[in-house]
Formats: C-alpha cells, sequence, structure tokens
C-alpha cells in the first residue's frame, strides 16, 4: 500500500502503488485503500498509465460474458430515454449528444437540436457549428469554435419514390452514413459515390442482418469526401437509388 | 454489386469493411451524434445481447441487468467522446461501461458474494448469436485461452472479481484463504493474463 511518508512520486511510492493496480483496475480493493491509490495516481502519468493498460486487460476478460437475447424493447427504452433527455428535447446548441474521439485529443460534437434534426431527416445544406473540448471525459473545459463540414442528402430511387437519406462528414474522420427507410435482409447493398470529377468510386457493400439493421456507416478516404452524389445499388450492381449532396 | 458501375474503382481499404465490424462502431456513433435514432437503434442491436450478457452475469438478477444494460447505452450515447476507437473496440468501451454500473449497483444491494461454482460455469462457450459475433468469437478464444494457462487459484480469483464483481476481500470469504493471498492471486492472475495476451499481440 502507500506509504504516505514517502514523496508523492518517488520510486518507492511508485512501487508501492504498483502493487494494488491489478486491484484497482478490477475494482477489487477496499474504499480506504482505493483511496490511497488513486491520491497517488492523481501525482503520477506513470502509474496512471499502467492502471490504463491493466483496465484494458480487464475489459478484453469481460467479453467472456456470455451473450444473452436482449430484451426485445431495449431499444425503444434507450431511444426513448435519449430523447427524453438529449438534444432533441432542449433547445438548439443546448447539451451535447455524443461525439468521437479524434487522434489528439477528445473531440466533443455539440450539434443542436434543430439542426441534428434536420440535417438527418431533411437534407440541409451546411456546416454544423460545433464547439470542441479539451480533455478528457466529461470534464468541463475552455471550449473553442470548430466548423464541421457535413453534407447531406435524400436516396430517390428512379421510382421518384424517397428511400432514406445519407450523412456526409467531412474533417479529421470522414464518414459516409447511408440510412435506408426499408430493407430487405440478406441482400447485398452496394454504394458508391460520384466525385467531382464525374468519377464513380465505390465505397462499399453490407448485407443487413435482418429488416431492422437500415443504417450503415463507414469511414471513407479523402477522395470520397467531396463526392457530389451518393449511389444505393442492389445485386448484380443495379443502381437502386441516389442522392445529390448538398 | 457496385463491381459493376460504370469507370469505378475501388476506394481505400478502411471503406471496404463489412458492417458489423468493430471499425464501423465509431462511424456509426457519428450518426448517433447528429440524432439519427436508427443509428441508435442499430447500435443497440448490434451490442445488445453482449451488454445484457454481461449484465446478467453480474447481476443475476433480470430486472436490474435490464436497467443497467439501458443505462449502459444510454450513458455510451452521452459520452461518446470518451470513445477512442484507437485504444478499444466499441463493444469493449460499453462492457467497461456495463461492469461499472453493475458493480455500483451491486455494492449497494448485495448481500453476499456470489458462489464460484456459478462463476466457474460461465466460462463456458455461449450459443447465442449476434451481429458481429465472428470478430467477438476471435476476440473471446485469445482471452479464453488466456485464461486456461493460469493456475486454477488465480483463474478464480481473476474471474471472480472481473465477471463477478467482487471485492478482494469478498473472494478470500469465497475461497476461505486469508485476504492477502486472495490479493495476491488476483495480482498474478491479471498480470499473467496481461504478458500472455501481449505476447499475442507482439506475435501476431
Amino acid at each position: 500500500m502507500v506509504d504516505e511518508g514517502r514523496a508523492p512520486t518517488s520510486p518507492e511510492a511508485c512501487a508501492a502503488v504498483r502493487e494494488s493496480l491489478e486491484l484497482l483496475a478490477l475494482d477489487a480493493l477496499d474504499a480506504a485503500e482505493e483511496a490511497a491509490v488513486r491520491a497517488h495516481l492523481t501525482t503520477c502519468a506513470g502509474c496512471r498509465a499502467e492502471l490504463e493498460r491493466l483496465t484494458d486487460v480487464v475489459a478484453e476478460l469481460l467479453a467472456e460474458a456470455p451473450a444473452l437475447v436482449a430484451p426485445a424493447d431495449l431499444a425503444d427504452r434507450v431511444v426513448a430515454a435519449t430523447l427524453a433527455g438529449g438534444p432533441q428535447a432542449g433547445a438548439a446548441g443546448s447539451e451535447p449528444a455524443a461525439g468521437v474521439r479524434a487522434r489528439g485529443g477528445v473531440r466533443r460534437w455539440v450539434v443542436g437540436a434543430v439542426a441534428a434534426a434536420a440535417l438527418v431527416a431533411g437534407g440541409l445544406v451546411g456546416a454544423v457549428v460545433g464547439r470542441a473540448t479539451s480533455g478528457g471525459g466529461e470534464a468541463a473545459g475552455p471550449r473553442a469554435e470548430v466548423t464541421y463540414e457535413v453534407r447531406t442528402g435524400t436516396l430517390v430511387a428512379s421510382s421518384g419514390v424517397e428511400t432514406g437519406s445519407v450523412v456526409l462528414t467531412a474533417g479529421e474522420r470522414p464518414t459516409l452514413v447511408m440510412r435506408l427507410d426499408h430493407v430487405a435482409a440478406g441482400v447485398a447493398y452496394g454504394c458508391a459515390v460520384r466525385t467531382t470529377d464525374g468519377e464513380v468510386v465505390e465505397v462499399g457493400s453490407w448485407t443487413p442482418a435482418d429488416t431492422t439493421d437500415t443504417t450503415w456507416a463507414v469511414p471513407v478516404d479523402d477522395a470520397v469526401v467531396h463526392a457530389t452524389e451518393v449511389l444505393l445499388t442492389g445485386p448484380g450492381g443495379l443502381t437502386l437509388a441516389s442522392a445529390a449532396l448538398t | 454489386m457496385v463491381t459493376a458501375l460504370p469507370r469505378s474503382r475501388r476506394a481505400a481499404a478502411p471503406a471496404r469493411r463489412a458492417p458489423g465490424a468493430a471499425s464501423d462502431d465509431g462511424a456509426l456513433l457519428v450518426a448517433i451524434a447528429l440524432g439519427d435514432e436508427e443509428a441508435t437503434r442499430a447500435f443497440v442491436h448490434r451490442h445488445g445481447p453482449q451488454v445484457f450478457g454481461l449484465a446478467m452475469t453480474l447481476c443475476r438478477d433480470r430486472s436490474l441487468a435490464e436497467d443497467v444494460a439501458q443505462r449502459t447505452f444510454e450513458r455510451a450515447w452521452r459520452h461518446a467522446a470518451s470513445f477512442d476507437g484507437e485504444r478499444a473496440s466499441a463493444r469493449t468501451w460499453l462492457l467497461t461501461i456495463t461492469r461499472r454500473l453493475a458493480i455500483d449497483e451491486l455494492r449497494r444491494r448485495r448481500p453476499s458474494p456470489v458462489a464460484p461454482d456459478d462463476l466457474t460455469a460461465l466460462l463456458a462457450p455461449s450459443t447465442a448469436d449476434t451481429e458481429g459475433a465472428g470478430l467477438a468469437g476471435v476476440e473471446r478464444a485469445r482471452v479464453t485461452a488466456a485464461l486456461a494457462e493460469l493456475p486454477d487459484e488465480q483463474r478464480r480469483a481473476v474471474v471472480m472479481a472481473a465477471l463477478g464483481g467482487l471485492s478482494a476481500r469478498e473472494v478470500a470469504e469465497v475461497e476461505g484463504v486469508p485476504l492477502g493471498t486472495a490479493k495476491t492471486r488476483v495480482r498474478l492472475g491479471l498480470r499473467k493474463l496481461r504478458a500472455t495476451l501481449s505476447r499475442e499481440v507482439d506475435d501476431g
């Protein structure tokens, strides 16, 4: 255990703490012991890094638990809870919904309710103004305005019927998200884009496991980021629908 | 398929990954961040069985496990900013959240430690099939093999702590050994597990 008589980050203090890090990673310490170890961690980056590595091992271990059939209404409950407490229910820009961690730091998306709903549902033009938060987790901190380029489109079949929507984000992790109103399970869908010079670039394909598997998201490269049109194809390369990106 | 499209050329390799691959989860979280309800449903659909399975493993109470599973996804939705796709898969990240929530609940209400025989049985292979089970299965096989290399008492101690949510003191109580012995078993077990898993990564 930690000897409070030692300097907080002395080699001796670190050696003592390291005897407890495996137990801390497994939440197996008593409260008093844990408090002493955590006190050391606040001043020692080396031991924090070691704890992080051990925590990763524990995380891998969790996959040992058997998968079970989840409650049928789990997704409904999650969606209901997020709608009730999330940005969609509040004023635009009030609370962050979620975000992605970019290389080199944490970037939290702050997408306003109106903007988010409109972008996905309606295919509006433009960019989403967000705020980036430095630091980790939920920590509040100084925020700087960052603009995320988001282009969207509505997938329209050759019959003229709207069949879904696409969202293409730029930035450090360009991503294409395609959502279809209806899918057939087991059918291989393909996605391609038309670039600014008219060339068609294959993005990938996916096969929905069942009819609820309607959303597909995939990281894309720079050639795709500037696409003008997204194409949805079915078996045999038949173009099912297309969406102009604006 | 898209290969039949005129003037097609192949995009970058990452874009070719299957939709069920863990690498797509970060992108799916972007859609969730944009308020896409269907993306949220897809995410829950993809990871629900594993999350619920771990919640049941830890809680042994269906009602409590359902609550923990739901709160896991709510927390993931709210705090996706802490997700680092380069460090861990979304599945691993979710399971860590699940364990944290379950242990907090258990330590508030559990009267006594879980019997070790129940936990040992948990190491039996799962028959449940989930989306992305291929990838998860490979990850699981690695960990199962690494666990099998541990001396029995260390494996039991690590499993009881990780999947049973037991503290070292509770492990000592269940095993009928001094607290110091229980701590040593947990510590050595996790150390060996880490060494085995990292050796596999280096070899791979």
